[in-house]
């Protein structure tokens, strides 16, 4: 597994972004992945096949 | 040799629940590529290889302790294969797995052919459901048109449609990148329906045979898909995602999972045919003849034969299996090299960049450059005020 060294972090305070409710929305869905894989057990990501919706870590 | 603990388990199993599908699309990497195995295939996935697959999937979550996996009914068109018999797939796929592992049932259609009838049997099962189309009329009819040379746009929206008004079973809609379209028109018309997510695909292409660009010296299919980028940001009234664009922020921002088309982390889904053989990705297809076959079948093999098959191994190679150049851009965690058949030659295998390389570069950069412009930083640690 690589060690990842982000280029980049969402802002942990939402009203940060400069005014754009989009981004908001992303950097919440982001932090929210970034959480979700820490505490995986295993810490496998996956990567799920392209010609279907669902996300893994939505389940 | 690959042990187990090497290899990621499989979390995403594809049922190709039939081998034939009622409109044509020049694009399509199942009938219309190099591999014409459709041809010699059964034309609907029968209940007894479900049963056996249901079986082998619940043996392999039990083995690998999965809470849930996924099951994406795919085709061909899936809905030719008729509403008694998908009910019945998906029941012998449920049967076989462990009461205590929740299975995820997705269908993936061109939409023509939904009915209320079908929603309400996808309602009973928990079936939720994506949809392919690339735009509007004008910008569908470009390849998705029927073995009668018609348009299916209208068949496709009146199935969504049907759709909007079963929110709780609307997965989102997939559509592939024509430069031809404009961008702008192509995102306002899909996120009208509101889905909750969007994805765009790149057209399927080798290095033996390039994508279509008006100037090779231009990141062309980069731009479009910049263009999308910048409309996403610019209409907050709508609240789907964009997976391609999600992931590069994603991916930028420190996450290893991703769609298999970006990112290092290993694929975890397998295809089962509609007589029981896995592929490993099928979208191999279209580099070359027998490219996705891995001579495995569930009658006879488990998956956790199929997770170390030798096709498979790039899975758990990661950064290992791509090519010099790709090792070493600065890019590579977020890009992944790109996705596999986009990188194939017949001269140096998949050790290539992906012939999307360029496009690539530029539309992570693009998203890169608005994210630091909106406040995002490199410095600040998660889950920590700035």
């Amino acid at each position: 597994m690589s060690s990842r060294t982000p280029l980049l972090m969402p802002p942990t305070c939402p009203e940060s972004i400069q005014g754009n409710a989009v981004l908001e929305r992303i950097a919440a869905r982001v932090q929210q992945r970034l959480d979700e894989e820490k505490s995986t057990a295993d810490g496998i990501a996956e990567g799920p096949h392209a010609a279907s919706l669902i996300w893994p870590w939505w389940f | 040799m690959t042990s187990r603990e090497d290899t990621a388990p499989f979390r995403t199993f594809i049922l190709k629940v039939a081998n034939r599908c009622n409109i044509d699309c020049d694009y399509c990497y199942v009938f219309n590529s190099k591999d014409q195995s459709w041809r010699h295939l059964p034309v609907r996935l029968g209940v007894d290889v479900a049963r056996e697959a249901g079986r082998r999937i619940g043996e392999h979550a039990t083995t690998h302790g999965l809470p849930a996996v996924h099951v994406v009914l795919h085709g061909g068109e899936p809905l030719l294969a008729g509403r008694r018999q998908v009910a019945e797939l998906i029941e012998a796929v449920r049967a076989g797995v462990p009461a205590e592992v929740k299975v995820r049932f997705e269908l993936q259609t061109n939409g023509t052919l939904l009915t209320k009838a079908w929603l309400d049997l996808f309602e009973k099962h928990g079936v939720v459901v994506g949809v392919s189309l690339d735009g509007p009329p004008t910008a569908n009819d470009r390849h998705r048109l029927t073995h009668t040379g018609r348009s299916s746009s209208a068949a496709a929206v009146r199935g969504i449609e049907l759709l909007r008004d079963r929110p709780h079973l609307f997965a989102g809609l997939l559509a592939v990148v024509d430069l031809a379209n404009d961008p702008v028109e192509v995102h306002d018309f899909l996120a009208s329906f509101e889905p909750p997510v969007i994805d765009f695909g790149f057209p399927h292409a080798t290095h033996d045979d390039p994508p279509h660009r008006d100037n090779p010296d231009v990141p062309e299919y980069g731009l479009w898909m910049s263009r999308v980028y910048d409309a996403w940001l610019s209409r907050p009234e709508y609240r789907h995602s964009i997976r391609m664009l999600e992931d590069i922020v994603a991916l930028s921002s420190g996450v290893r999972g991703a769609v298999e088309t970006l990112g290092l982390a290993p694929p975890t889904s397998i295809v089962i045919e509609s007589d029981g053989t896995m592929e490993g990705v099928d979208t191999l297809r279209s580099v070359e003849e027998g490219a996705s076959r891995l001579g495995l079948d569930v009658f006879q093999h488990s998956f956790d034969e199929a997770s170390r098959h030798p096709k498979l191994l790039h899975r758990a190679d990661g950064m290992a299996a791509l090519a010099t150049k790709c090792q070493s851009c600065p890019l590579v965690e977020v890009c992944g090299g790109g996705y596999l058949p986009h990188r194939f030659s017949a001269a140096h295998g998949y050790r290539n960049p992906s012939v999307y390389c360029a496009d690539l570069e530029y539309l992570i950069r693009h998203v890169q450059d608005s994210l630091r412009a909106s406040g995002w930083d490199a410095h600040a640690p998660a889950g920590q005020a700035p």
